[in-house]
């Protein structure tokens, strides 16, 4: 097994957050934003220098705590942060996520509006970090600019954004859109965003998520929900009538609990309203191979392809779409055949913000992940796997009849080639037939 | 949670009766049959990974409660896991997009191992520990497992 790394720190192991190769400190000559002519530099402040090399240098889970402290320095932090950032924001990149996202508490107008800067560059890999900064403690002047941001590519950004519209009492509506998101966080956030303005009716669509029992493969995604939703009903101060979301749905206390956590529900809410297919409850669908597809720049995708031919759109309760008879047995066998032609590697590229993943559970099983980060990674995905990406690609149907009423399903084609292009490249749909 | 508190609690006390415990989880053998004595406690990682953290903060008794004991938890290598080191971060998706805070990951030591990357989805059965472990004033860890091997 490759992998490239040999030069990370031993223990700065979780990646996907912070770019590996953080460019020196840059000397900015340029007027600062907002200012009339350069100020005087300053004999460095050796705190304000340690917390700095900290936050973009360190240990990844130290980065956090670093930048925090930096920006809770006040002036002194910002000022280095503004100096680094440079008057256009263009060093806001380098910095990483760590420091974005501490850049919410930021007092400097200059910085906050670098920050709104970023969310309007479609390139700009750390997006998601900015969107919560932007939402921890957002003005009531902003609310209106959170608004588009519930349409973003990336659902982190809209989930991001539903909080900061609820933090700066921005309009409902737009956050009563968001509850029929595809992505459930975005959901999630929008329900408790909702709740947390007074409008209590999306209480129902936490209490789904506690009866989720779907899997991604070997991962409870399930779980993670109904731990997440609990979570979340709890702060606002439900009673879950001692329900352990750790537990199977099915158990007889977690049944007793969902019970008693309806009727609460049912007087004070009214009935159950009716909820959209991806707001309902999913159960364990098995499939033989999929794509987890997360790309930090074009969004993200789950598909699944069953035995029975069925490609299985988004996780939960997912949209399930027939495809010709034979279509799954076939992409198993490219994809076994690719995979027999690259020999034993499974992991390609440096870890970054973008993952495509293979998995397979069929006759063999089988993990391949293409990693990167922002930039493009020319050859990422080996040769030897066009043909089997040509036709996964190739069974996404172009048209459901349902793009308009399951936002998962929207442009799905499009939408998949879009991303594939962003992660391992250019993917051109071809049929799965067997050359002779 | 208290489901949670109440079963964990009751494993901690052998002399709790069974009848306190609320949910029939196999874990209540433990208080009864000798056998069972060394079953591990099934802990999930997106439960503990998901705690509203801060620094100095009491963690919830519940959690509290596992500091010392066998545990068995499943989670992925975090990618860009080094081969050949004798630590690791267990992350609870494949990708930790958004997620690099001290309460995100547990922090694998191998006894008897070498660190190969995984990319699929391990089974770990350790010694687990709770707590703030700080370097240079910085918090490093909060949940620690002990493993001999990987699987």
């Amino acid at each position: 097994m490759l992998l490239t790394l040999a030069l990370a720190p031993l223990t700065a192991l979780v990646l996907c957050t912070a770019p590996r190769q953080i460019t020196a400190p840059r000397q900015i000559t340029a007027p600062r934003i907002g200012a009339g002519a350069p100020p005087p530099r300053q004999a460095p402040d050796d705190e304000v220098e340690r917390l700095f090399r900290a936050a973009t240098q360190g240990r990844a889970v130290v980065r956090p705590q670093a930048a925090r402290r930096l920006v809770e320095l006040g002036a002194r932090g910002e000022a280095r942060l503004l100096e680094e950032a440079g008057p256009d924001g263009v060093g806001l990149a380098a910095l990483g996520p760590p420091i974005l996202e501490a850049l919410g508490a930021a007092r400097s107008a200059e910085l906050r509006a670098l920050l709104w800067s970023t969310l309007q560059q479609a390139d700009f890999p750390w997006r998601p970090s900015s969107a919560r900064a932007l939402a921890e403690r957002p003005k009531a002047s902003e609310a209106a600019r959170f608004v588009p941001l519930l349409s973003d590519a990336l659902g982190e950004v809209r989930a991001a954004a539903a909080e900061g519209l609820m933090r700066s009492h921005g309009p409902l509506p737009p956050l009563r859109q968001a509850l029929e998101d595809e992505d459930e966080r975005v959901r999630r956030a929008a329900a408790v965003a909702l709740v947390r303005a007074g409008d209590r009716r999306p209480l129902w669509l936490l209490a789904e998520e506690l009866v989720r029992e779907d899997r991604w493969f070997e991962r409870p995604s399930g779980q993670a929900a109904r731990i997440l939703a609990a979570r979340a009903l709890e702060r606002l101060g439900v009673d879950l009538h001692d329900l352990d979301p750790s537990a199977e749905p099915a158990t007889p206390a977690s049944r007793a609990a969902h019970a008693a956590l309806a009727a609460d529900l049912t007087a004070e809410l009214g009935p159950r309203p009716v909820l959209l297919p991806q707001q309902r409850a999913g159960s364990s669908r098995p499939a033989r191979l999929g794509l987890e597809l997360r790309s930090c720049r074009e969004g993200e995708l789950w598909l699944r392809w069953t035995a029975g031919d069925q490609l299985l759109v988004g996780q939960g309760n997912p949209v399930a779409l027939d495809l010709p008879a034979g279509t799954t047995a076939r992409l198993e066998e490219l994809l076994a055949n690719g995979l027999e032609a690259i020999g034993t590697q499974r992991m390609f590229g440096t870890p970054g913000c973008d993952l495509e993943q293979l998995l397979l559970r069929g006759a063999r099983s089988e993990t391949l992940l293409l990693v990167k980060g922002p930039e493009p990674v020319p050859g990422l995905r080996p040769e030897a796997l066009s043909r089997a990406w040509s036709a996964l690609a190739a069974s996404l149907p172009e048209e459901t009849g349902l793009d308009g009423t399951d936002p998962r399903l929207r442009d799905l084609r499009a939408r998949a080639l879009r991303i594939l292009a962003s992660l391992g490249g250019p993917v051109e749909p071809a049929g799965t037939e067997q050359p002779r | 949670m208290r489901a949670v508190l109440l079963t964990l609690a009751s494993l901690l006390a052998p002399l709790t009766s069974p009848s306190e415990v609320l949910a029939p989880e196999p874990t209540m053998d433990r208080n009864t049959s000798p056998e069972a004595a060394e079953e591990p406690i099934d802990v999930s990682i997106d439960w503990l990974t998901s705690l509203d953290y801060r620094r100095g903060m009491r963690l919830p008794d519940e959690i509290l409660a596992l500091d010392g004991q066998e545990v068995r938890i499943s989670g992925y290598m975090a990618i860009g896991t080094l081969e050949g080191a004798d630590v690791f971060e267990l992350v609870p998706e494949s990708c930790e997009c958004g997620r690099s805070k001290v309460q995100h990951f547990i922090e694998v030591t191998l006894s008897e191992d070498r660190v190969r990357f995984m990319p699929g989805r391990i089974e770990l059965t350790g010694k687990f520990s709770v707590g703030e472990v700080e370097e240079d004033g910085f918090v490093v860890s909060l949940y620690r497992l002990e493993v001999k091997a990987l699987p």
